[in-house]
């Protein structure tokens, strides 16, 4: 028959340490048991609900209308059983719709030739605020490029030192002609290998 | 099987009163969980300055949330929960103060019969000092981790149940008894070290 070293042996060395151990457990536990009685003054906790009272006024002074609404939004939504998770896409949805309407009413339609007086004016209405805003003015090409195959789409904004330009990129629909030099029809800004 | 029936929320009239408007049911709210509360709050940032404002804090905060509290846990833990979360998020934010403001060690602990018991021994503790001990214990607890010192700060100082400190801190029972045990094994080295002193 085996016998329980804990509870038959009390002079096992194994014993006794559990025994000590279980004794300064003990003790640990009496001496944070006694830290329950760190309480503030007695008047503190009257004094306390007083100055959540005013703090409570002050807040609501303090929040916007706008927060009220959403306060009182949120919880109307929670009232019939939406989640947060369920309130946050709701808005997420409202910020997107939002988003896409003021693009909408924005933007140009295209930006098709037609449409470049259109897309500059928007540009410049968008950058009303900086100093400087010339069209890059392309180099001098041949009149029949000009008349006849090339196109001129604008393509984005370009600073050079203080100054914003709107860039400009020929469209060839054609080859120019064997005797030209590629290198004239460069114009600012334009990366001829993009061209094709 | 015997049916296990939950409780009911000894809070669930001063609540549906307050979710109407009652302002004094949430003042009564207040009254009743603010001790408690403190103590924990208290216990967890060893600091009587933070303990007042994150208290405030997490009235102000279960007063706006009040319309969302379902019901489904009792006020007491739903509450508890509230600031067992906003103290830990103010302990990680905080760098942790070296200077302690548990200094002072209560008068009542004078009449308290653990008190008398421990004082009334022939033991090392004894001749050291409880104050000077209580002090060191302070220390000792601002040695653990703030997710262990939650843990000993709700079972050990106020004494509240491994099942009610699962459902409050959101982890297992099996996690909270971990946990107690690290920090009891933490504290008893950082104690014996004193002793050895």
């Amino acid at each position: 028959m085996t016998t329980k070293p804990s509870e038959e042996n009390p002079n096992d060395p194994a014993a006794s340490d559990q025994m000590e151990e279980a004794c300064e457990l003990n003790q640990l536990t009496q001496l944070l048991r006694l830290k329950r009685y760190e309480q503030p003054p007695s008047d503190y906790f009257e004094n306390f609900l007083r100055e959540f009272h005013s703090r409570q006024r002050s807040e609501l002074l303090r929040r916007s209308t706008a927060r009220i609404f959403l306060d009182q939004l949120t919880a109307r939504v929670a009232d019939f059983g939406g989640s947060r998770a369920f309130v946050g896409a709701a808005a997420c949805c409202l910020a997107v719709t939002g988003i896409f309407l003021f693009q909408g009413f924005g933007a140009p339609s295209d930006l098709s030739p037609a449409g470049v007086a259109t897309a500059e004016t928007t540009e410049k209405a968008e950058m009303a605020a900086r100093p400087v805003l010339p069209v890059a003015e392309p180099l001098p090409l041949p009149r029949d490029l000009v008349d006849g195959p090339l196109e001129i789409y604008p393509v984005g904004i370009q600073k050079v030192g203080a100054s914003y330009y709107i860039l400009q990129k020929p469209l060839l629909e054609a080859e120019p002609a064997e005797e030209t030099d590629p290198s004239s029809y460069r114009l600012p800004f334009l990366d001829l290998d993009e061209v094709e | 099987m015997a049916h296990q029936q939950r409780k009911p929320d000894e809070d669930a009239e001063l609540v549906a009163r307050a979710r109407k408007g009652d302002t004094t049911a949430f003042d009564e709210l207040v009254i009743k969980h603010s001790p408690k509360l403190y103590g924990l709050i208290y216990h967890m940032t060893s600091n009587r300055e933070d303990t007042h404002d994150l208290l405030q804090e997490v009235f102000a905060k279960a007063y706006r949330s009040l319309k969302r509290f379902r019901g489904k846990s009792s006020f007491y833990t739903w509450i508890y929960s509230i600031a067992v979360n906003m103290t830990l998020n103010f302990l990680k934010k905080r760098k942790r103060r070296q200077t302690m403001s548990l200094d002072d060690v209560d008068n009542h602990i004078a009449n308290d019969k653990d008190f008398i018991a421990m004082t009334s021994k022939s033991d090392p503790v004894r001749e050291v000092g409880i104050h000077e001990l209580q002090k060191r214990l302070n220390a000792a607890m601002q040695s653990l981790s703030e997710d262990h010192r939650a843990v000993v700060t709700m079972f050990d100082i106020q004494g509240i149940p491994h099942k009610e400190i699962s459902k409050v801190l959101g982890i297992s029972e099996g996690t909270v008894r971990s946990r107690l045990f690290y920090a009891h094994r933490q504290l008893q080295n950082f104690l014996e070290e004193f002793r050895k002193s």
